[in-house]
């Protein structure tokens, strides 16, 4: 069992957790629920050793532990997977696999027929076929993702953190998920979970724990907990309204119109948006849809398609171009393709739109550019200090906002949304979906890419389902439901249409 | 599919293109000459060995996302203490050497590992220290290295094989050493630091490693410029110090690290050696090595973002007519 007594942690003034005392039990899933900035990563984070406590004790089958660091963590049997992914995008999937422990031949060197081998083997039992000689920077997220929990649960732990470990995952992995940690539970061993998805917290947990501001504030099995207890436990408000504010029917005008789109990663792919209308893009994750998404925008090399905007043919697509023709892509990894994280707030939000802010002598208002961050900060509620503090202090969600209103201040017609809500709380979710529906509702057209299938159902007019770099199903209207976009995800082919 | 003709870019390797530039450079020596005599070859090897040595310990370094300055100025008082005491004592001559390399390499790995400075700015102040030691070991040229040392690593002048052995051994050995866990942790290190540390790689145990490896092959570089000349020097050094980033990248190993291969440095150090060469053989004046040397660096740096950007704008001016190609 491990158990955590008193458990506390303050940065600054911040009081992240508060006397957290939780027991986890042998064989068994604890969830760990909360919005963002409730503790939960602080918490797991001091568990696996990465910051340690400010007070109270931690015990493992009865035997105090105190990691020094994540390598010391990993020593006494705590072993982890975290928001931030931790392979070497430079080396193969193998040479990741067994960083520390490759074998070796007498000479010291890396037995390399071995080690593929190993990997082989490994990668099999764990169902993955993945090419264990891959880069893994070539790999799409997902699999970057499995790999991780793969070499988490290969180190034999006795405590596994799951830290965020679904967020790139489809359905058919969260699936995958499911089985690795049945086995862990059949051997005993302890696991943590986080996920700002409530279902799967119901799908994976025994029992949950859920935080506010750094607190506990209820420890229940989760059958005895319904959705609604839970989101009022976790924000604390008793009013737990749909999430998804109320779809506008969008206007009749044509926004934009792709016709047979191809690259190396899609296959005659055909878009239409209208003024107004919220595009939903779904399916497994890497078929395309990214490639889609970036494809539009300028990023990513199309060898065939003619895209249409607002009535002007646009060819020789680049980001420069979209933006002038009023698009704007806001990325998955916020922080590496969005954010500037080591920049100030106020210099994020207003690097997509520098050309228009007021100058003198080529040299920048700075004054009027902290005033514009201030009013974009109270209009997005944002919780940052200042326009002045760093990206990177800010949590994820609030990162997110930020890096939204980057592209919010260009006043795009066309917005291009890839999987903006990943790995963001509830509440900040919420705020995403009315700031989105907003828009809409002002005639801006949207594409929104999620692997979150709800998601889509709650906010889209139209979703394009796709498989293998094309479009499997379009669902429209009452027709979109989270089985149908699920089935549509992994079966059959040929373009289907329903209403 | 051409499968009946032959595509030269399938046949890669690491250390491919660096070996490609050297063979050319060898031709176009080998043309204006009109012949290349054993002699050449000992005078191109035993030329290259001090540098390619000291670029290994450089190509370490880099391969973790560091960079060493001082590297150079220890070869110089490596190499005089070897002229002034192998004389007289042997066994001192040859261990204390490699001993002060050792240490001088783990006085740079351990504030740049331990402490976490950045290694530009401690290995400037080292390079600095290094060379007012060489300066006090030794105020002017002079020392002594028997000839029977120099017959036993570089043979005769106009025997190649021990200089063309000499750099054979040196890509082995590091090429070995890259093979090693060590080698893995290194370019895991250079990759991603953050992520490699998250993995369960020592960081800061690697990196010392590094600056370690560093300071010994600079302390043999030294070495090796003592027995060939046969004298020590405390200036000898100062040359490498560019020269041996300048050869990592020639050979192929970008500075922020993770990739690169020993063949690929070696052969950089054998093309800043055969442009000396050239410019004798070609009757130009040797002032203009450097600046050769200087379009280089700059060609290899920019060719495969140039070849990027043109692959790139053909790409893009075709758009949208071109039909989907198999891939």
């Amino acid at each position: 069992m491990l158990s955590l007594t008193e458990i506390d942690k303050s940065f600054g003034t911040t009081h992240a957790v508060k006397a957290v005392t939780l027991d986890a039990h042998p064989g068994a899933v604890l969830g760990l629920a909360g919005e963002n900035g409730a503790g939960k990563s602080t918490l797991i984070k001091m568990v696996s050793g990465a910051i340690s406590p400010g007070g109270g004790r931690m015990t493992l089958d009865g035997k105090p532990i105190a990691p020094r660091d994540t390598n010391d963590a990993i020593t006494q049997g705590i072993s982890g997977v975290f928001q931030e992914l931790t392979l070497v995008g430079a080396l193969s999937v193998e040479q990741n696999l067994f960083l520390t422990a490759a074998p070796t031949n007498v000479l010291g060197m890396i037995d390399r027929r071995r080690l593929r081998a190993m990997a082989k083997e490994v990668l099999a039992r764990h169902a993955l076929g993945i090419d264990p000689a891959a880069r893994v920077s070539d790999l799409p997220l997902g699999s970057r993702q499995m790999i991780e929990i793969v070499r988490a649960i290969e180190r034999k732990p006795r405590v596994l953190l799951l830290d965020e470990a679904t967020s790139a995952l489809g359905a058919k992995e969260v699936e995958w998920l499911a089985e690795r940690i049945e086995t862990l539970r059949r051997q005993g061993v302890i696991v943590l979970f986080i996920s700002h998805r409530w279902d799967e917290v119901v799908h994976f947990c025994d029992r949950v724990a859920i935080l506010r501001n750094g607190a506990l504030v209820a420890v229940s099995d989760i059958d005895a907990l319904t959705e609604h207890e839970a989101v009022r436990l976790m924000t604390g408000q008793d009013s737990v309204e749909s999430a998804f504010p109320e779809k506008q029917p969008p206007r009749d005008d044509q926004l934009l119109v792709a016709r047979e789109l191809s690259s190396p990663a899609l296959r005659n792919v055909s878009v239409e948006l209208r003024r107004g209308e919220i595009l939903g893009l779904g399916g497994l994750v890497g078929q395309g849809q990214s490639a889609l998404l970036e494809g539009l925008f300028g990023a990513h090399a199309l060898t065939s398609g003619t895209i249409v905007v607002a009535g002007k043919t646009f060819d020789a697509p680049s980001p420069r171009r979209a933006i002038a023709a009023g698009l704007a892509y806001v990325p998955q990894e916020r922080k590496t393709e969005g954010l500037l994280l080591s920049k100030s707030v106020a210099v994020n939000m207003t690097l997509a739109v520098l050309q228009h802010l007021k100058s003198r002598f080529g040299i920048l208002d700075l004054a009027a550019e902290a005033t514009s961050s201030r009013a974009a900060i109270a209009a997005r509620q944002i919780r940052t200090q200042g326009p002045g503090e760093i990206v990177a202090n800010l949590s994820g969600g609030n990162q997110q906002k930020v890096l939204l209103q980057k592209w919010l201040a260009t006043n795009p017609s066309i917005l291009l949304l890839n999987d903006v809500t990943r790995g963001v709380d509830v509440g900040t979710k919420r705020q995403i979906y009315a700031l989105i529906a907003d828009l809409a509702r002002g005639g801006v057209g949207v594409i929104w890419y999620s692997t979150d299938a709800r998601e889509l159902v709650g906010l889209v007019h139209r979703v394009l389902v796709m498989l293998e770099g094309a479009v499997n199903a379009e669902l429209e209207g009452d027709a979109i439901t989270v089985d149908r976009i699920v089935h549509a995800a992994v079966v059959g082919s040929g373009a289907r249409h329903a209403r | 599919m051409r499968a009946d003709r032959f595509d030269f870019r399938r046949v890669d390797f690491p250390g491919r293109g660096p070996l490609l530039v050297f063979a050319g450079l060898l031709l176009i020596v080998i043309a204006l000459k009109q012949g290349f005599s054993a002699f050449d070859l000992r005078s191109l090897c035993v030329n290259a060995a001090p540098l390619a040595l000291i670029a290994l310990g450089q190509f370490v370094i880099v391969l973790g996302r560091g960079i060493d300055l001082s590297l150079g100025p220890i070869a110089s008082v490596c190499g005089a203490v070897m002229a002034l005491t192998v004389t007289d004592h042997p066994l001192l001559g040859i261990a204390g050497p490699i001993l002060i390399g050792l240490a001088a390499g783990l006085a740079n790995g351990l504030p740049v590992a331990r402490l976490g400075l950045p290694p530009i700015i401690v290995t400037l102040a080292t390079m600095s220290i290094w060379q007012g030691m060489a300066l006090l070991v030794m105020p002017d040229p002079g020392g002594n290295v028997p000839a029977a040392y120099q017959a036993a690593l570089t043979g005769g002048f106009s025997e190649p094989f021990l200089g063309v052995a000499g750099l054979i051994v040196f890509c082995l050995a590091a090429g070995w050493m890259l093979r090693t866990r060590f080698g893995l942790h290194l370019r895991a290190l250079g990759g991603d630091e953050a992520s490699a540390r998250l993995s369960g790689v020592r960081v800061a145990h690697v990196k010392l490693g590094a600056y370690v490896v560093g300071g010994l092959l600079a302390a043999l570089g030294g070495m090796y410029l003592a027995v060939a000349t046969s004298s020590g020097s405390p200036t000898v050094g100062d040359s490498y110090i560019l020269t041996s980033i300048a050869a990592v990248v020639i050979g192929g190993v970008p500075l922020s690290g993770g990739r690169g291969s020993a063949l690929g440095v070696v052969m950089g150090a054998l093309i800043l050696t055969i442009t000396g060469s050239l410019l004798y053989f070609a009757d130009v004046s040797s002032f203009y090595q450097s600046i050769i040397d200087g379009v280089i660096l700059l060609a290899v740096v920019g060719s495969r973002s140039t070849w990027d950007w043109i692959r790139d704008i053909s790409g893009r001016t075709s758009w949208p007519s071109r039909t989907g190609r198999a891939s």
